[in-house]
């Protein structure tokens, strides 16, 4: 029997899931977006099937054995970790993008290689890519940072995975009382950030469990599982505001240098120019860590790689230039810090940036 | 400790030291020699090296260094990391990149080894070519007269199938998988061929000493057993007589192979065919492109986070004096009638 969700994220992209409802309590703890679940919805730009699908991979070309392109279109058979899958997107960089995704054979299943088990994880990642895209297309920025508001006032953390965005998007929830409007990425536009919350329940538990992110335990992990099957049907409260004035931007580097402390140095809007650079290689390497999906293994980049080698001349790759002017405009007159902070994370950290805020901003 | 002394025409020298690892032996008869993508560039020179490449475990000098997805630790000048694909792994340190001299510690485990030419040495090699203005691409090449014939293409396309078929109609080898260009030349980059099932060009059939017959048909079998490919790599100073090779010519023309149904042929200009490029040579920049990028993010203005800027310029002033810029869609199987074609196609140039 097949599930169909519909999702719109502020008007902006509507996209449909369809697949087999045979997952359990997978079903209920491994979709990203359900914060955005809505019951109907008209023309998705987007339509992502899991389950198995005949290709039409006639009159492609054939990029080292094993990608099938033609305009507009990727199919190709792939691996990594143990798992096989076969992906096929039609609509790669215009019109209406069908994804159809099939996961021929998976590992031997183990929590660190859970986007490669379940069959619904790993195609959001593609599905992520294109969303990614689209919002470009429509001039809106999909960056890789937490933010947090208070009375309609917002704050951006950006940074590579590591750097504690999660952790203190979770302590300003907790311990100042801010609103979190997304812990991995949010969007941009000229001077407002948008909510784009994702596993809203994963981290409503984080928040209330766990001291840090790095602090799960194999029991937190049993307990978050067991509450998800216990408790099926989950209120996806939408976390209000969604749409804020852009505050203050930080940028975290995490640093093993001897000294050990939280360093802030404001960035002049001279270096501009570097930080919008900074955010579009950001957006890149994303592609090597399957937009926060935890997967370390270059598939992503490859695609659009071998798609730009067939054609050149696509709306993917020509979409960098169009996305960093539009950055400029986003970050024009917001004040912006860069922020290094020490290797491991401890509650100082927080009390650090929040004095700071409270004095600078 | 052992240490081998690797030359590409002069241009860019390297040590590599390190220790006969434990497993070597036992990697040998299915991968070959763990330098064998190397082994062409061999050499005696007593100039001093461009960069020392040291294998084995090393301490890395990581204090005071921004940490960036927590595995990469970076500060000006210097990249860590770790880092592996499927079971092979390594551990990488890399200074001296932006200036001075470079210095390359990596510690991989056994099969990590096997792939530490390929995957690391190899990039390392085209960055210091490319800063000298010398671009390297994923190519084959043919010559006749002293002129240069390059045929790129992503792997399947048949670019060793073609340049082999050209060889037997009077040409010499120049490349089989990477080839130099400068401003003047086409310079070859004598790695191994990399022969499957699929490629084995009946040059190559025919000139096998029984030793790669034999370590060609164990791959074939290790094939059926388990699915996995491993390519038989031969030299070809090993398998092709001297009079068949050339170390250098003046280019003439380049053709860029995409594999879709049957021949067609259309010339194309001089900025396209870049595109092409470029992106042909990303796709064989992995794992490297991403610890490249890594370090761009936290130094966007830095020589590694302009390389492809370069890059590009580099292939612009090499194919500069050159105006024979072909895009051939091919079959995906190759018959004698095609290679026919093709073979008139290069010659009429």
């Amino acid at each position: 029997m097949k599930q169909v969700l519909n999702y719109n994220i502020h008007n902006l992209i509507k996209f449909r899931i369809v697949r087999d409802r045979r997952w359990g309590f997978g079903d209920l703890m491994n979709l990203k977006f359900s914060a955005f679940q809505v019951d109907e919805i008209d023309k998705p730009d987007i339509i992502l099937k899991i389950g198995k699908f005949t290709p039409a991979n006639r009159d492609c070309y054939l990029v080292d054995h094993k990608y099938y392109i033609k305009e507009n279109y990727l199919y190709c058979r792939d691996s990594a970790e143990g798992a096989t899958w076969e992906v096929e997107i039609l609509g790669f960089e215009k019109g209406e993008t069908v994804i159809n995704f099939s996961l021929i054979h998976r590992p031997f299943p183990q929590l660190s290689k859970a986007v490669y088990t379940f069959p619904t994880l790993l195609p959001q990642a593609f599905l992520f890519r294109l969303i990614e895209h689209r919002l470009g297309e429509n001039g809106h920025f999909l960056a890789h940072a937490a933010a947090v508001a208070k009375d309609e006032q917002g704050l951006l953390f950006a940074g590579r995975s590591g750097c504690f965005k999660t952790t203190l998007a979770m302590e300003f929830v907790r311990r100042s009382g801010y609103s979190w409007l997304g812990d991995d990425r949010v969007i941009l536009e000229e001077g407002k950030i948008l909510a784009l919350p994702l596993n809203p329940r994963l981290l409503e538990f984080m928040t209330k469990h766990l001291p840090d992110e790095t602090c799960w335990t194999f029991a937190k992990q049993l307990r978050f599982l067991s509450e998800c099957l216990l408790s099926k049907e989950h209120e996806n409260k939408r976390h209000k505001p969604d749409f804020v004035d852009l505050k203050a931007v930080f940028l975290i580097n995490k640093s093993n240098n001897a000294a050990r402390k939280v360093n802030f140095y404001p960035l002049p809007q001279s270096s501009l120019s570097e930080l919008v650079e900074g955010f579009t290689i950001s957006r890149r390497l994303e592609d090597f860590r399957g937009m926060g999906f935890s997967i370390n293994a270059p598939f992503l980049h490859r695609y659009m790689l071998a798609y730009s080698f067939v054609f050149p001349e696509n709306l993917l790759s020509a979409q960098e230039e169009k996305i960093k002017g539009k950055l400029r405009s986003v970050f024009q007159s917001v004040p912006i810090f860069a922020v290094e902070i020490p290797p491991k994370y401890s509650p100082d950290i927080f009390d650090e940036i929040t004095e700071f805020i409270s004095r600078n901003c | 400790m052992p240490e081998k002394i690797y030359s590409i025409h002069g241009i860019v020298t390297f040590k590599i030291v390190t220790n006969k690892g434990l497993l070597d032996g036992i990697f040998a008869p299915l991968f070959g020699s763990w330098d064998i993508e190397l082994q062409g560039f061999r050499s005696n020179s007593i100039t001093e090296p461009d960069f020392v490449v040291s294998i084995g475990k090393f301490n890395p000098n990581n204090p005071g260094c921004t940490i960036l997805d927590d595995d990469y630790y970076l500060k000006e000048d210097y990249l860590y990391c770790r880092d592996h694909d499927k079971h092979a792994k390594w551990e990488l340190e890399v200074s001296g990149f932006e200036q001075g001299k470079m210095k390359v510690q990596i510690h991989p485990n056994s099969l990590g080894k096997m792939f530490i030419p390929e995957l690391i040495v190899n990039p390392l090699i085209w960055f210091k070519l490319n800063e000298g203005g010398y671009p390297v691409i994923h190519a084959s090449a043919v010559s006749r007269d002293g002129k240069a014939y390059i045929f790129a293409a992503q792997g399947g396309a048949g670019k060793s199938i073609i340049a082999l078929s050209l060889v037997k109609k009077g040409f010499k080898l120049l490349s089989d998988h990477f080839v130099i260009l400068s401003k003047d030349e086409v310079l070859s980059f004598p790695t191994p061929f990399h022969i499957m099932d699929f490629n084995l060009a009946p040059i190559l059939r025919g000139n096998m000493s029984s030793k790669h017959k034999v370590s060609f048909h164990l791959r074939q079998l290790f094939h059926r057993l388990t699915g996995k490919r491993i390519a038989t790599k031969i030299l070809p100073r090993d398998i092709l007589s001297n009079t068949l090779l050339a170390d250098k010519a003046r280019l003439n023309a380049v053709f860029l192979f995409l594999p879709k149904e049957k021949l067609e042929v259309e010339s194309i200009g001089k900025e396209e065919l870049i595109k092409h490029l470029v992106t042909n040579q990303k796709l064989e920049f992995f794992p490297f492109i991403k610890y490249m990028m890594e370090y761009s993010y936290l130094f966007p203005q830095s020589k590694m986070a302009t390389y492809w800027t370069r890059y590009e310029e580099n292939l612009r002033q090499a194919l500069d004096m050159v105006h024979a810029f072909y895009k051939v869609e091919v079959p995906l199987k190759y018959d004698a009638a095609t290679l026919e074609k093709i073979g008139r196609l290069v010659s009429e140039c």
